[in-house]
């Protein structure tokens, strides 16, 4: 198995082997994280293929100051912002009114598996699926994710909290489900 | 409370996708695959097509010197002849003043018998002695537009010193005379710039052109390349001599590349004010390796070197031996006869050659590098595979200095590729050996 100094330099050598290597080594990881922006599979699938070209075209100017998967995570979510980018500024997000957001769901989200987790995430619109993932899982704030997506801070924090209104209704709307089936 | 809810809401999802994985499905690579030897080939036709541009932009550039150079001394050259042309066509009759002097013009009379000259400034309405042969002057007058102009006429009777003479005051006179009003106007550069007389152009150019006759010694190196059609050749020995080889293949094979050098004399002669022929005769030596298992043997019994070459024109028993190394050196006799082209014709010159070279074949001569077996020399004539006179193509270029009056050195690169076949039909090979070379020259000018 190659260590990582080596898939990059082979990588930057542009040796097809490194760069399957590296592909097979990050590419799963990646996926879930398409898979969180994107609203469908095959759009999941598009960004991971073009995020990892624009990998191989710059791993050149890695410079090792962070892991190397940080910098593949970070070009990766770029690039899922990227391809979302042309849908937010057909449909700019706007402010929307404040949610009561119920303080106790109940909600218990290990009674859910990944690919359900997924498909609820991608259920989201495109705004506040965006808003949602960088807050709440990428750990941005709300004035960072504001500049990123150039768009107010408050827009940014409605966005947020009517995704999470939908996540939880969501949530409880499947669970309801599943305990009819039970 | 409701902040601890939310906080708490954050974190379970963030533990859900914290190190999640999903396998893409295999058509993720294969595309991927496909967009990266796709982008690797653009790259390439990048490189090619930039490669390209750069390759047409320098012969464009070359061209453009080439033309632009070529332009102005042929420039310098129709003036050069005018002014020498009126000069010598000069008789013993008093020049006279000219017969067309517009506003403002100043001219030179001379008068040849006498040597002497006298300086006229005519203004307009104007006229001196007219004579029926008509003069060179250089006359500074005024056009349409103001700007002052510089006109050569023709002339008979005039000094070709007074002549300067006459070029040089009426280059000032032209400068005196143009009106202060114009040096106000936004054209300034555009009227008080007369054109320069010819004579002061051509002075730098003077030596160059008394360089008509010369002589050069000079030599050179380079790669040297057979030609070989083919490159091997190989039979059966026929010999009984050796039991171990008998019925085994013969072959020699010439290295790829040798190495030549010529040692020449050369004669040049100016034909025109920018053509160059030249002759001359030259020694070459082409040497090469071969590896061969042939050898021949004498009356004596001596076992001599030996190449297919010569198959076919033996006398004496030819057997098959281990390999061993030969070389075979290939001394000519050429005699080129090249025209040139004077791209810079000065202190630095810069000439093209071509030409053909008659190359008189003289000896070639194969030598055992291990000394075992022993030399083998074979002149023209019949029993020669090579022929006696075959023909090159010379191609080159001559870089020069001068360095002195007389003295000219000059490095010369060149080619030289034979036309025909040196060696003969009848032994079943080509060649058509090329010769790349550098070469140093000492010129000497006659005057």
């Amino acid at each position: 198995m190659l260590s990582e100094q080596e898939l990059i330099k082979g990588c930057s050598k542009e040796d097809r082997a490194s760069q399957k290597a590296l592909y097979e080594r990050y590419c799963r990881k990646m996926m879930a994280i398409c898979l969180r922006y994107a609203r469908s599979t095959q759009e999941a699938e598009d960004i991971l293929q073009e995020g990892f070209i624009k990998i191989f075209n710059s791993i050149k100017s890695f410079r090792a100051e962070s892991k190397l998967e940080t910098w593949i995570t970070r070009i990766m979510i770029n690039t899922s912002l990227n391809s979302l980018r042309q849908k937010l500024y057909v449909l700019p997000m706007v402010d929307v009114n404040d949610i009561q957001i119920p303080e106790a769901d109940g909600v218990n989200l290990s009674d859910f598996n990944l690919s359900e987790l997924i498909s609820i995430v991608q259920s989201l619109p495109d705004g506040c699926r965006i808003v949602f993932n960088l807050f709440a899982i990428e750990g941005y704030g709300h004035k960072e994710i504001a500049e990123m997506l150039s768009i107010s801070e408050g827009t940014s924090k409605s966005q947020y909290n009517r995704a999470k209104h939908l996540l939880r209704s969501k949530l409880m709307q499947e669970e309801g489900r599943y305990e009819r089936f039970k | 409370m409701k902040d601890l809810s939310r906080q708490k809401f954050e974190e379970n999802w963030k533990s859900v996708f914290d190190g999640a994985e999903v396998d893409p499905s295999g058509s993720v690579w294969s595309n991927l695959e496909l967009d990266l030897v796709s982008m690797e080939s653009n790259s390439m036709k990048k490189k090619v097509v930039f490669y390209k541009w750069l390759a047409a932009a320098s012969v464009f550039l070359m061209v453009f010197f080439a033309g632009a150079f070529y332009y102005v001394m042929q420039m310098d050259d129709k003036q050069s002849a005018t002014i020498t042309n009126s000069a010598n066509e000069g008789s013993s009759e008093s020049g006279s003043v000219p017969k067309e002097t517009d506003q403002h013009t100043s001219s030179i009379s001379g008068n040849e018998t006498s040597s002497n000259g006298s300086v006229e400034n005519t203004k307009n309405g104007e006229e001196g002695n007219q004579s029926e042969k008509t003069d060179v002057t250089i006359i500074t007058k005024k056009d349409e537009t103001n700007n002052f102009i510089t006109e050569n006429r023709e002339s008979a009777g005039i000094d070709n010193s007074l002549l300067l003479k006459s070029q040089q005051i009426s280059f000032l006179n032209s400068i005196k005379e143009v009106p202060a009003e114009v040096h106000g106007k936004i054209e300034l550069p555009r009227l008080v710039l007369p054109a320069m007389p010819a004579v002061f152009m051509n002075n730098s150019k003077k030596n160059s052109q008394t360089e008509d006759l010369w002589a050069s010694v000079g030599f050179s190196a380079g790669n040297y390349n057979p030609g070989n059609v083919s490159g091997t050749t190989a039979f059966r020995s026929s010999s009984q001599t050796s039991g171990a080889y008998l019925n085994s293949v013969g072959y020699s094979e010439p290295s790829d590349v040798g190495s030549a050098y010529s040692a020449g004399f050369a004669m040049s002669k100016r034909v025109f004010s920018r053509w160059v022929l030249q002759t001359g005769v030259n020694y070459i030596n082409q040497s090469i390796g071969y590896t061969s298992n042939y050898v021949s043997y004498s009356a004596t019994n001596q076992s001599k070197v030996f190449v297919a070459e010569y198959a076919d024109f033996a006398n004496s028993s030819v057997t098959i031996t281990t390999p061993y190394q030969i070389n075979s050196a290939i001394e000519v006799i050429s005699l080129p006869m090249q025209t040139g082209y004077l791209l810079i014709d000065r202190k630095f010159g810069w000439q093209l050659n071509t030409g053909v070279a008659a190359d008189f074949f003289v000896r070639n001569t194969l030598t055992d590098e291990s000394g075992r077996a022993q030399q083998y020399s074979q002149g023209s004539g019949e029993e020669s595979p090579y022929r006696a006179v075959s023909w090159a193509g010379l191609l080159g270029t001559e870089v020069s200095y001068k360095l002195a009056k007389q003295y000219r050195v000059s490095i010369v690169p060149g080619m030289r590729y034979s036309l025909n076949s040196v060696l003969k039909s009848t032994s079943g090979q080509a060649s058509n050996p090329l010769v790349v070379d550098v070469g140093f020259r000492f010129r000497y000018i006659f005057n």
